[in-house]
């Protein structure tokens, strides 16, 4: 870049001179997307994997999820709220969900946290059956120099191939 | 400042790789308090001004009057972005419903095609949330009264956008 470019670029900002090196962070940035067609193996097979683009510098991801799966009252579907990091061991969700015992029994919530051991982050509750897939992991990876990817993994608990079915807004915090 | 000395600073920032969007305004957190607000048949635009436009995202915890088991309130969780039809929320807790052992909850999207963000009726009667999103330097949150008479919006909570 030229020199002249140099000093153009703090021109449009006033008073850059009191900005420091941590406050050139990204912008924060809204993602709004979906999955309907991910074919999930069921156990031994590894997990479903759907990588959401994302920017190269995002640190932390927070997500909204929603599936098909009604829950007992009301006809409201089960769904997410999560924070994601570029750890695998840090992403915590609260779910809502249904027990599936019974009527009666209703709806319920939970709370999974990687640190504390959690296998998955959400009830089963992602497939186009509206049951058998969770969420089981959520981080950001590089998967290029120059890429990164909010990276969902989703397990099938089912005994067949089954297909993912949900939707998410991820928000890129910085 | 001379020349020389502004192209050092911006080098020592790794400012070449970065572009006016990136230095964007500060985070802001504000209250909702809407105690009764009449509103009429139709959507309602509850705006809250930010003091910075060009916000990306936002978040409202939002909390109704009706009362739920555990004797807390009912309300939810929703998260929106720059546009409208885009936002999503959970409900982390919503009302009894009379006959039921249980209490209600669900998450709803607009990127779905889902018509409300809440029950109708959480914010006052035949009342639902129905969008979140930010617009200008507004907060936009979206009600709809699906009375056909006036009726009285109740909603607090607390929001941040960034």
């Amino acid at each position: 870049m030229r020199l002249q470019d140099f000093v153009e670029h703090p021109s449009l900002h006033a008073a850059l001179t009191g900005i420091g090196v941590d406050d050139h962070h990204i912008r924060p940035s809204n993602i709004e997307t979906n999955n309907t067609s991910l074919v999930v193996p069921p156990l031994p097979a590894g997990p479903g994997v759907w990588d959401i683009a994302v920017p190269l510098d995002a640190l932390v991801v927070v997500f909204s999820m929603r599936s098909i799966l009604t829950t007992a009252e009301g006809g409201g579907k089960g769904g997410l709220n999560g924070i994601a990091t570029r750890s695998s061991i840090e992403a915590t969700t609260l779910s809502t969900s249904t027990t599936l015992i019974g009527w009666a029994t209703g709806t319920y919530a939970a709370v999974y946290s990687k640190p504390a051991g959690a296998l998955n982050l959400s009830h089963k509750m992602f497939s186009s059956l509206g049951d058998d897939i969770s969420l089981t992991d959520a981080y950001l990876t590089l998967l290029t120099p120059f890429s990164r990817v909010l990276r969902l993994q989703f397990t099938n608990y089912a005994a067949a191939n089954r297909t993912l079915n949900c939707w998410i807004e991820a928000q890129v915090f910085g | 400042m001379r020349l020389e000395e502004k192209a050092k600073f911006v080098t020592a920032h790794g400012l070449v790789v970065t572009t006016p969007a990136d230095h964007h305004p500060p985070a802001e957190s504000w209250k909702v308090i809407c105690n009764g607000l009449s509103i009429p048949p139709g959507t309602y635009d509850y705006r809250v001004a930010l003091v910075y436009a060009g916000h990306q995202v936002v978040k409202v915890i939002l909390r109704a009057t009706l009362m739920v088991d555990t004797q807390g309130h009912s309300g939810l969780y929703a998260v929106g972005g720059n546009a409208a039809l885009t936002s999503m929320a959970v409900i982390s807790k919503g009302v009894e419903i009379t006959g039921y052992v249980t209490s209600y909850m669900g998450a709803y999207s607009r990127l779905h095609g889902d018509a409300w963000l809440s029950q109708i009726g959480m914010f006052g009667s035949f009342i639902a949330l129905t969008d979140l999103f930010i617009d200008g330097s507004d907060v936009v949150l979206r009600f709809s009264n699906v009375a056909g008479t006036n009726q009285d919006l109740i909603v607090y909570g607390s929001g941040v956008s960034k």
